[in-house]
């Protein structure tokens, strides 16, 4: 099978000064994603889950091995490349929603769209951008402000955010840990109806084991390693 | 753990904001308590420079007016009711110049004092003095420095011969000025600590003085005074230990002077029992005879006078016709009994038998009398004036060798010549002189030949100094009663002796002079208020960060009181520190700027050197008001975290944008609405007004300019805050708000447009030489040079007189004109004295070679021909030492004394626009010499016309005896405008090293924003933007105030000069401007670039793993 995301003997190391021993957050771990799968990601905090995202999405470097999402070597990319990669094959959803405080909800959905790596026009960002909350079923507070959001709502934009540029690759790390059962369930089901709408490759970070078993996928984290949990 | 420990714990843990907030602090403490210490030391120096000239002198006594004897300070000395511990020293005080005999060294304009050993137990420190035993010079410290010559080495000292009277008075002597001459070796210099440095005047200029003993001035010095007459004369009284005796040393002075001292005698003459009353000054004045009039009425007034022929009236005018040349006239009153009956005929003439019998004449025949009258400048025009002859005299009686007619005064060239060859009257001799003249002169001395009543006398030879030469007083005992009387009623103040308190002018001189305190206060402002902002923005961003921590204090029960206490308890603590730091500073500041006024700022003081000398109260004074002022500003800042509620605090942290999109934040943003036209219309009626009323370009450029940086920064506001607060913005333009903080942009914004528009005034107001100075409507008044004497000149250069009398080139001359002033002087009040001039010298312009010259900003030349009030006349005054040095306005007055004492006033009427007439006080010619009649001649001269260069020369060669100065007006003017340009240059450097920390302002607020907006940075890397994506954003955005600050900053700056530039476009580059402009922006470009390099070295987007 054709791994569309090819993760390779992935080793992290944290050293702090003053720490005799350095911590091994990734141990030597490889992760194969086939496309338009989606993927559960679990274990316990430190653990290396949200290491494990940074470092396929480029946000952060490894020690040692390879990443490769969509036949890119990840951590071999240009500044440049890299910049590009994260707006157009990574879409990238935080525990912590990260809203541009200044700007509106739609404002911050079309932020990605204006980082200039893609082809979409002004017009076709917004729309798109329109059509992303109306999915979120946000079209009816698009000109609020994040603070007048709640916490379900804010994590909702940060989604259609992470979607503008309709990205190969999603990433979310947490996205419901924030949030209450209801808002936890409706927002996991939504990602999963756009995983299936866009085909898009997924990797999701959970604690709960119940939302992980609603994707294609789960592997557990242990010791720095992966290992496979069959739904 | 108390409170304290938690105030300690913050201090600690903020400590690198607090350092910041400190070291701004300590910025603005240093510009406060540096100033003050800068004003206390330009006192001090000016002070110690006023002790040193004035010594242990009090009070002053001086003769403006001629001189009295030197007995009389030993006479004050003796007067009842004198403390014992007052010292009184007589000095003779004359102008003169001084030479080395082979002429190399020359120096003119100097001050020549004759003193005894009096004058030095004045001094501070007396046992420095020099030994006044020996004959020769000694030199104040600046004029030995000047001469360099050693000691021992003769030089050749000239002053003028002293007059009666004024020379410009009839019969007042040779024309040409005589000098009295001393070669005597030099002996030294004169210690600053034994009066080394006496000067009357508070001047910016080191005393230039000659001393030498008293009785060697005095003996040489008044040879044309009467041989019969003491020779101890002086014209100064200087007093010391006179502390609270200024309202009774008058007194005492009236009570101890004598008729002597003022001229005045009661002469015994040879007929029987007759007296009169004379002055040594030949013209009794008004005053005088009035008051001797009222004393004893019978007096009786004769008036005598040279004429230069009498004759048949077909004889004058004809120089080979037989006639009388060269006759006393005398006019007397007729009474019974005189010589002239009651009744007498003013057409009528009595002559002597001696001429009648010359002229061959008799009763009833007409005679002719050809007289010379003065005119202005000196000018001689021939009169003449028939009368019948109405009866003739006896034989005068025969006038005893060394004697004189009791009708005739003692004349000065004239009573003591032994024949008519030596007469020396001042008037041309133009009949020849027969040998029959001799003898009579031999015989009769200056007996009147002839005498006519006194109200025709007056009427042809009465002038500004008298109209009697004498009043006859019947019997001894009446003129015994006339003196006494006399002297009890005439104070010595109508003679000229005028009283100044001299230690209270001298404190006063340096009390109020420019207050370099304030100056540097003015121009520190800027840096001042940048320092309050910063620290106060730094102060503001450490709170921030702390929200969470009040709000969390608060949630816990802490008082809303309890955290300001803490909250103000820091910034105590920081603004101690700062204002220390900045007392400490100061110290640098201060010795900094006095090196600066030292060397490259010296023309600010008139080349002083200034000596660093902080007063304690000073450093108080200012540290407490920079404390009390940072705690404030601080303390203000804290105001904005008590608006939020405690969980507002805890949930934004630092980050609070909700207030933008507040209702009270959009209330202000329109009310802000209102407040730009209002500004505008304002600023158009500012425009309009300055343009056609006479503000000061200052003044206008200042309220303008300021209109237009409150209405710019407005805008500024209501473009940020509505940019924000618009969710359409095009796309392109979406990302650069997302820097809310609308108070941190405006704070730069300000900054720069604040320090931008004062440097661009100050660049606007920098004088430069205008290129039409040979224009009448300008600065230089169409004059190209001014020459001062020593020594005054009496005559119209441009007559034929003049220019026989001083061998001048008619042809050199014709190409220019001469205008000669008249002199009273006073203390300098241009802004090249830093002392604080309360009568500016008042000059005597004449008003017709004026007319047209300099532009005006208040009346004109003609203004000062009006005078209804003889004690209030006049003046033109040059518009800045009428602003600046004097602190006055149009129509204000300054009081001034007249040559015998009497006050009057001066009116500021015309009012001349920056010119080279700084420093003093015009008045019309005609009007200065009725206040000072017996002041003659010019010491000042201004040249204009063609060919000038090769006039002076000749001019400064002729006028070599006199000691005469020359210097450009293009010269003096750059020395003017050197002063304002430095302080423009002081302003400047402050005002730059305002900006440069108005643009280090903005590098802090854009690496704090960058720094609080991390995560914004972080999550736009994560979705793609590339460092350089995100450092172009950041740049677009905060370019925007630069751009912002800099537009507001000129704008306001060309704005301000609009009136300015509308009435003189000279001066005004738009090229220096401009590059002005691009070189702040560049600058502030720069600075840009660094701090978004250092707030942003790389994506980081490490702090959205920080979650």
């Amino acid at each position: 099978m054709n791994s569309f995301i090819d993760v390779k003997n992935l080793t992290k190391v944290y050293s702090s000064t003053g720490e005799e021993f350095p911590s091994v957050v990734l141990n030597d771990l490889s992760l194969q994603v086939s496309k338009g799968r989606s993927v559960g990601l679990i274990g316990p905090s430190g653990s290396g889950k949200s290491t494990l995202l940074n470092i396929i999405s480029g946000l952060d470097d490894p020690t040692s091995g390879e990443v490769w999402v969509d036949e890119n070597q990840v951590h071999q990319l240009s500044p440049i490349e890299a910049a590009s990669f994260r707006n157009q094959t990574i879409g990238f959803i935080f525990q912590a929603h990260h809203l541009l405080p200044a700007l509106t909800a739609h404002q911050n959905v079309m932020v990605p769209a204006l980082a200039g790596h893609g082809k979409m026009s002004a017009d076709e960002s917004r729309d798109r951008a329109n059509q992303l909350l109306e999915q979120v079923g946000l079209s009816e507070r698009a000109n609020h402000m994040p603070s007048q959001l709640s916490g379900g709502e804010r994590q909702r934009v940060a989604v259609a955010r992470a979607l503008i540029n309709q990205p190969k690759v999603l990433l979310a790390d947490e996205p419901t840990g924030a949030l209450d059962k209801k808002n936890a369930d409706s927002l996991m089901d939504m990602l999963i109806k756009l995983n299936e709408e866009f085909e898009c490759t997924m990797l999701v970070v959970t604690h709960s084991q119940e939302q992980a078993n609603r994707l294609d996928e789960v592997w557990s984290f242990q010791d720095g390693k992966l290992s496979a949990i069959i739904p | 753990m108390s409170i304290w420990r938690i105030i300690f714990a913050n201090l600690k843990h903020s400590r690198r904001q607090h350092l910041g907030t400190s070291l701004c602090l300590a910025l603005a403490s240093m510009i406060l308590v540096g100033s003050l210490t800068i004003g206390d030391s330009v006192r001090n120096t000016l002070w110690q420079k006023a002790a040193e000239r004035i010594g242990m002198i009090t009070h002053v006594f001086v003769s403006s007016d001629g001189y009295f004897h030197s007995d009389l300070a030993d006479r004050l000395l003796v007067t009842e009711d004198l403390p014992k511990e007052v010292m009184v020293a007589p000095v003779v005080m004359a102008t003169g110049t001084i030479a080395s005999p082979d002429g190399k060294l020359h120096a003119s304009g100097i001050t020549v004092l004759g003193i005894d050993e009096r004058f030095f137990q004045l001094a501070w420190d007396s046992t420095m003095s020099p030994d006044l035993t020996k004959l020769g010079f000694w030199a104040s410290p600046e004029l030995a420095r000047e001469l360099g010559v050693e000691q021992g080495s003769r030089l050749i000292l000239r002053v003028e011969e002293p007059s009666l009277f004024s020379r410009d008075a009839p019969l007042s002597g040779e024309r040409d000025a005589r000098f009295v001459s001393w070669n005597r070796p030099y002996l030294g210099e004169v210690n600053p600590s034994a009066l080394g440095n006496f000067s009357l005047q508070a001047s910016m200029e080191p005393a230039r003085t000659i001393f030498m003993p008293l009785s060697m001035m005095q003996n040489d010095m008044f040879i044309t005074f009467s041989p019969d007459e003491r020779k101890d004369f002086a014209n100064l009284l200087l007093v010391a230990g006179g502390e609270g005796l200024t309202d009774s040393l008058m007194a005492m002075m009236k009570r101890c002077w004598t008729l002597k001292d003022a001229g005045l005698e009661t002469k015994k003459l040879r007929a029987v029992d007759r007296w009169n009353l004379r002055s040594r000054k030949v013209f009794l004045s008004d005053k005088v005879v009035h008051t001797a009039r009222q004393i004893d009425p019978t007096l009786e007034a004769e008036f005598t006078y040279l004429v230069n022929a009498i004759g048949k009236p077909e004889a004058i005018g004809d120089g080979n016709a037989s006639l009388i040349p060269y006759s006393m006239v005398t006019g007397v009153e007729p009474k019974k009994g005189g010589i002239l009956e009651p009744e007498w005929h003013e057409g009528k003439m009595a002559i002597n038998q001696w001429a009648a019998i010359d002229l061959n004449i008799s009763l009833g025949d007409l005679i002719s009398m050809e007289y010379f009258v003065v005119g202005d400048r000196r000018e001689l025009i021939e009169k003449t004036t028939s009368f019948e002859v109405g009866k003739i005299l006896p034989m005068p009686e025969k006038i005893p060798k060394g004697d004189e007619s009791d009708w005739t005064p003692r004349f000065p060239g004239l009573s003591d010549a032994d024949n008519c060859g030596e007469w020396d009257t001042g008037i041309p001799i133009k009949h020849k002189i027969r040998s029959k003249d001799e003898s009579y002169w031999d015989d009769y001395r200056g007996t009147p030949k002839a005498f006519i009543s006194l109200t025709r006398a007056q009427e042809m030879w009465g002038n500004r100094w008298g109209n009697v030469t004498g009043l006859r007083i019947n019997g001894r005992e009446r003129a015994n009663e006339l003196g006494k009387q006399l002297r009890n009623i005439l104070d010595p103040r109508t003679f000229g002796l005028r009283l100044i308190h001299f230690e209270k002018k001298a404190i006063d001189a340096v009390s109020g002079p420019v207050d370099f305190s304030q100056l540097f206060l003015s121009f520190g402002f800027f840096v001042l208020l940048a320092g309050l902002s910063l620290s106060a923005l730094i102060f503001g961003f450490s709170l921030e960060q702390r929200n969470r921590q009040v709000g969390m204090l608060l949630s816990l029960g802490y008082t809303l009181r309890k955290v300001n206490f803490i909250t103000s308890m820091e910034a105590g603590v920081v603004c101690l520190l700062g204002t220390l730091m900045g007392v400490g500073w100061a110290w640098f500041f201060g010795s900094g700027v006095l090196w600066m006024l030292n060397n490259a700022w010296g023309s600010a003081v008139a080349k002083l050197t200034i000596y660093y000398a902080p007063r304690l109260e000073s450093i108080v004074l200012g540290a407490g008001a920079s404390f009390l002022m940072g705690l404030i500003c601080l303390l203000w800042i804290t105001r904005k975290q008590r608006k939020y509620r405690p969980v507002e605090l805890i949930q934004s942290g630092a980050y609070n944008p909700n207030s933008l999109h507040s209702e009270s934040f959009k209330k202000r943003l329109y009310r802000s609405i209102w407040i730009e036209p209002v500004a505008w219309v304002a600023l158009i009626c500012m425009i309009l007004t300055s343009s056609t009323s006479k503000v000061p370009p200052s003044v206008s450029f200042f309220c303008i300019g300021f209109l237009v940086l409150f209405a710019g920064l407005v805008r500024v506001f209501r473009y940020f805050a509505n940019n924000i607060n618009n969710r359409r913005l095009r796309d392109r333009n979406l990302l650069l708000n997302l820097d809310y903080r609308t108070g941190r942009k405006i704070t730069g914004v300000g900054i720069l447009a604040v320090g931008t528009f004062l440097i661009v005034g100050a660049g606007a107001f920098r004088k430069s030489q205008s290129e039409n100075t040979l224009l009448t409507r300008s600065e230089t008044g169409g004059f190209t040079h001014i020459i001062k004497t020593s020594l005054p000149l009496y005559d119209d250069l441009m007559s034929e007189n003049a220019r026989d009398l001083y061998d001048l080139n008619d042809e050199l001359l014709s190409d220019v004109t001469v205008v000669p002033l008249r002199t009273q002087a006073g203390d300098d009040a241009s802004c090249l004295n830093l002392h604080n001039s309360s009568s500016p010298p008042l000059y005597g312009v004449p008003i017709l070679q004026m007319e047209k010259r300099f532009n005006f900003v208040e009346g004109n030349w003609s203004a000062l021909k009006k005078s209804d009030n003889t004690d209030l006349l006049p003046a033109a005054i040059d518009h800045n030492t009428m602003l600046w040095s004097l602190k006055k306005n149009v129509g204000d007055r300054i009081s001034y004394l007249d040559s015998e004492g009497q006050e009057f006033e001066v009116k500021l009427t015309a009012v001349v626009e920056g010119s080279f007439l700084q420093g003093g006080l015009y008045i019309s010619e005609k009007n200065w010499v009725k206040k000072y009649p017996n002041q003659g001649g010019y010491q000042e001269f201004w040249i204009s016309g063609s060919r000038v260069d090769r006039t002076v020369d000749h001019l400064l060669d002729r006028f070599f005896n006199y000691g005469p100065r020359s210097q450009t007006v293009v010269s003096r003017l750059e020395q003017l405008k050197n002063v304002e340009n430095t302080y423009l240059s002081i302003f400047q450097a402050l005002g730059g090293l305002g900006v440069l920390l108005g643009t280090l302002g903005i590098l802090i607020i854009i690496v704090r924003n960058l720094w609080e907006r991390r995560h914004e940075q972080a999550l736009l890397g994560a979705v793609g933007f590339s460092l350089p994506q995100l450092h172009k954003l950041v740049m677009r955005e905060n370019a925007r105030i630069i751009f912002w600050g800099l537009i507001t900053g000129l704008m306001a700056g060309l704005v301000g000069l609009i009136p300015t530039i509308l009435e003189n476009t000279e001066g005004f580059s738009i090229i220096s401007l401009t590059s002005f402009g691009g070189g702040l922006f560049i600058l502030s470009y720069i600075s840009l670039v660094i701090a978004i390099r250092m707030g942003l070295p790389k994506l980081p987007i490490n702090t959205l793993r920080d979650e």
